[in-house]
């Protein structure tokens, strides 16, 4: 299995754990991850005019030129961002014209590239039967919330419910954990306004994680290093919205596939958090 | 018959997500999914019947789209399929072209769009000197300074931007500059510190850029 790799911004700064531990733990499962060579900002949710569709589009672009038909983007947002991009550009002919018109000369885009969040790698291509057969630590004892939040499930895809999605969960199950249902594993952490109106992300990640936790969580799991700098580094501020300490670790769903296929704790990452897993991860003798 | 769309409803019928706006019947299914509701003027509900009554002024004066944060909840549960998330994207950018943007998160998505457009991709600690110093926002940035230590200790802010081949590729990529008419002038000149500083941060960025590339060949040709 090969795929081309769009790592996005954050991958490169804040949520290194998070490429380390993908590229790791795809490796260990037998699949190929190519980076895209000289990939650019996908624009975020901030993109203007035509560039909501023109930034990303660029990527495609190069993915084509590349020879990769598939392109997997590890962060919600870019991963929003590609798959509009590629979805206008195969139903919409002048928006093609647009991107193409745009583009530096000799790159041109037909648009015909899928875009692919790797969970979704994970649950619908390598399938969860497989992964389980590979699992030689499973992650007996660890009660996870798996949190959603927004731009993984919605806008609709082919992979999950936008309600009540599934996959992270039944990922954790294939790991040997034990998946805790919570009312808010869909809802927003409020990470797009961390900068500006720092207030009101602590008050929704606070909702989040006091929900988590009280539904016995020990540990949160993600997809989406937005959601991480929301549940991780705000965390302390998240605490005082809610009035009380919710002390918990919040990892990447690659760092537990890769501790579940065996790969030394060392090797994912675990330093760089903020809210540290490795008290936790040290009971559990990993 | 003549028309009895408003100019607003026009205007927004060729933007991405305003070409559905009449189709709302206010059934607030967007308001009640909303997670933000409560730091809203409106809702998404009573923007859309603003729009359809053509309170241009009002708003894209409000602070509702700003705080926004694309969740797509309204979005994926509307029953009449309206994209309020693209549509709210589009209402901040009518904000700024016509000089009604004042929130804090309007000069956070300029100094974004500012950053990647110079890299091709995003280097944070360059983001943070353009907002801060295009909002001198005092009080923010001093919650923010504990998050910083931590996050440095972590590893977590670069210390080098990274940067596409051509990082002048992005212009062409993005929308050519909106001429403000009079009108949108006027409303503008209340907000000439954030223009003015984002004017001089990128010339000492490009100085700097220029002076290390210059640099760096000069040891490259030794």
């Amino acid at each position: 299995m090969k795929y081309g790799y769009y790592p996005g911004c954050t991958l490169l700064s804040s949520a290194k754990e998070y490429d380390l531990s993908l590229r790791l733990s795809f490796a260990q499962l037998g699949i190929e991850l190519v980076e895209l060579d000289d990939w650019s900002c996908c624009g975020a949710v901030h993109g203007e005019g035509k560039g909501v569709i023109a930034l990303p589009a660029r990527n495609l672009a190069l993915a084509e030129a590349q020879g990769l038909d598939t392109i997997i983007a590890p962060c919600s947002g870019c991963y929003r961002n590609l798959r509009r991009a590629s979805q206008s550009v195969q139903k919409d002919k002048a928006a093609r014209q647009m991107v193409n018109e745009s583009l530096v000369e000799g790159l041109e885009l037909k648009g015909n590239v899928r875009v692919l969040h790797p969970l979704y790698v994970l649950t619908h291509e390598v399938g969860l039967e497989r992964i389980k057969a590979q699992v030689v630590r499973p992650l007996t004892e660890m009660k996870v919330a798996a949190y959603y939040g927004c731009m993984l499930t919605r806008p609709k895809d082919e992979f999950d419910s936008t309600e009540r999605p599934t996959g992270l969960d039944e990922l954790l199950v294939a790991l040997g954990a034990t998946p805790v249902d919570y009312p808010f594993k869909a809802k927003c952490c409020g990470g797009a306004l961390a900068i500006s109106h720092s207030e009101v992300t602590a008050k929704l990640t606070g909702k989040v994680l006091d929900s988590a936790k009280g539904a016995g969580a020990d540990t949160v799991t993600l997809a989406c290093p937005m959601c991480h700098t929301a549940l991780d580094l705000y965390q302390g501020k998240a605490a005082r919205a809610v009035g009380h300490d919710l002390e918990l670790p919040v990892l990447y769903f690659t760092q537990l596939l890769g501790l579940a296929l065996g790969i030394e704790a060392s090797r994912l990452g675990f330093q760089r958090h903020i809210v540290s897993p490795e008290p936790q991860l040290a009971r559990l003798g990993f | 018959m003549t028309n009895v769309l408003n100019p607003f409803v026009v205007e927004l019928l060729e933007r991405p997500g305003g070409d559905k706006v009449l189709q709302c019947y206010q059934c607030a299914t967007c308001s009640g999914s909303c997670p933000v509701i409560d730091e809203m003027q409106y809702g998404p509900r009573r923007i859309l019947h603003l729009i359809q009554s053509g309170e241009e002024a009002l708003v894209l004066s409000s602070r509702d789209m700003w705080f926004c944060v694309s969740c797509y909840s309204c979005a994926s549960r509307c029953p009449r399929e309206i994209p309020i998330t693209e549509l709210m994207a589009t209402l901040r950018e009518l904000a700024v072209e016509k000089g009604y943007a004042e929130d804090l998160e309007a000069d956070f998505g300029q100094s974004f769009m500012e950053t990647y457009k110079h890299h091709g991709r995003l280097f944070e600690p360059e983001l943070m000197i353009r907002y801060y110093l295009r909002t001198f926002d005092i009080k923010g940035l001093l919650g923010m300074l504990p998050l910083a230590l931590p996050m440095l200790l972590k590893d977590k802010l670069p210390f080098l931007p990274e940067r596409i081949e051509n990082p002048e590729e992005m212009e062409a990529l993005l929308p050519e500059p909106h001429t403000p008419s009079a009108e949108e002038r006027a409303r503008r000149r209340r907000r000439w510190l954030p223009w003015l500083t984002s004017g001089v941060v990128t010339l000492l960025l490009g100085a700097g850029g220029l002076a290390w590339h210059v640099v760096a060949h000069r040891k490259e040709d030794e």
